[in-house]
C-alpha cells in the first residue's frame, strides 16, 4: 500500500499546484483596489472553495495510504496530514470570507496559508519518498 | 485433517488476494477521481486576471504617456538631446525606460497589501503600457514634424529614446493613480 503513496501525493501536489494558480489569481484580484473586478473575485473565490472541498477529502484517503509506512515515518506523516487539512479547511474559509469581507487582513491569510498548504504537501511527499 | 487445515488455509489465501485486489481497485479510483479533478480544475480557464486589460486602461495610459510627451513640451527637449548621445545610449535609454515602467508599476501600486507580490503578472501589464508610450511618442513626433517617412532609422531610433521615458512615468503614473 505504501508504494501507491508517493504516487497518490505527486498527484494531490499536481492537483493542489492547479488550484495554487487560481488561489494567486484571486489573491491578484483582491489585492487591486480597483472594484471592477469584484464580481470576477467573487465567482473566483466560489470555485476554488469547491475545488478545496474536493481535494480535502481526497487528501484525508491520504490516512489509509499511510498504514503502510514504516513505523517512523508513519507518526510524522499522520501529524503532518492532520496540519494539512486543518490548514486547507481554514484556507477554504478565509476564501469564502473573502467574497465578503476582502480585507487587507484576509487577503494576508489566503497568502500565508496557500504558501503554508504547498510548504505541507512537499514536506508530505519527501517523508513518504 | 492436514487435507481439511490445507484447505482451509488455500481459502483464506484466495479471501485474503480477494481483499487485496478490493482494495487495489479502491486505490485506483481514489487516484482517478484526483486526475478528474486536476483535469476538471484546468478545464475551468479564468482569464488571467491581467489579460483583461479594458479600453479604459489603454485610455488612461495613453492620456498619461500624452501628458509626459507633450506637457512643458518636453519632447522638445528631448528631439534636441538626441542630437548629442549615441545609439548605445539610446539604447541604454531603452531599457532604462523599460526598468522604470517595471518599478513604477510593481512597487508604487496602490494595493491593499503591499507585502504580497506576485510576479507572474506584471510583464503584460508593464509592456502595453511600454507599446503605448512608444506609440504616444512616436505619433507626438511625427505630428510635431519632428520625424516623418523620410527620417533615418537611427535618428528616429534616438529621438524616440530620450522622450520615451517621460512617455512611460506619465503612463505608468497613470496606470497607477487612475485606478481609485
Amino acid at each position: 500500500m505504501a508504494a501507491k503513496l508517493p504516487a497518490y501525493l505527486r498527484e494531490i501536489q499536481k492537483v493542489y499546484a492547479a488550484i495554487g494558480d487560481k488561489i494567486e489569481n484571486l489573491i491578484f484580484l483582491l489585492n487591486e483596489t480597483e472594484t471592477s473586478r469584484d464580481a470576477d473575485a467573487q465567482e473566483l473565490a466560489k470555485k476554488i472553495a469547491s475545488f478545496l472541498t474536493s481535494l480535502e477529502k481526497n487528501v484525508a484517503q491520504e490516512k489509509s495510504l499511510a498504514q503502510g509506512l514504516s513505523r517512523e515515518k508513519k507518526k510524522p506523516f499522520l501529524d503532518l496530514l492532520r496540519i494539512e487539512l486543518r490548514t486547507i479547511r481554514e484556507l477554504s474559509a478565509y476564501i469564502i470570507l473573502s467574497r465578503k469581507k476582502p480585507t487587507p487582513a484576509v487577503i494576508t491569510k489566503i497568502n500565508e496559508l496557500h504558501r503554508a498548504v504547498t510548504k505541507e504537501i512537499n514536506q508530505q511527499e519527501a517523508l513518504a519518498a | 485433517m492436514p487435507k481439511k487445515r490445507a484447505a482451509h488455509k488455500k481459502s483464506l489465501q484466495k479471501q485474503l488476494l480477494r481483499e487485496e485486489k478490493k482494495i487495489e481497485a479502491l486505490e485506483e479510483q481514489d487516484l482517478q477521481g484526483l486526475q478528474e479533478l486536476k483535469k476538471q480544475i484546468s478545464k475551468d480557464r479564468n482569464p488571467h486576471p491581467l489579460t483583461r486589460i479594458t479600453r479604459a486602461d489603454i485610455i488612461r495610459s495613453i492620456i498619461g504617456a500624452l501628458i509626459g510627451t507633450v506637457g512643458h513640451f518636453a519632447f522638445f527637449y528631448g528631439v534636441e538631446l538626441a542630437d548629442k548621445i549615441s545609439v548605445t545610449r539610446a539604447t541604454a535609454l531603452y531599457i532604462l525606460s523599460l526598468i522604470v515602467c517595471f518599478s513604477f508599476m510593481y512597487y508604487s501600486g496602490f494595493r491593499k497589501v503591499k507585502e504580497i507580490r506576485i510576479f507572474r503578472f506584471i510583464p503584460l501589464r508593464v509592456m502595453v503600457v511600454y507599446i503605448i508610450s512608444l506609440a504616444v511618442v512616436v505619433g507626438t513626433l511625427f505630428i510635431f514634424g519632428f520625424i516623418d517617412t523620410t527620417s533615418s532609422f537611427s535618428h528616429l531610433y534616438k529621438v524616440v529614446s530620450t522622450t520615451l521615458l517621460l512617455a512611460v512615468l506619465g503612463a505608468s503614473t497613470a496606470d497607477i493613480l487612475g485606478k481609485e
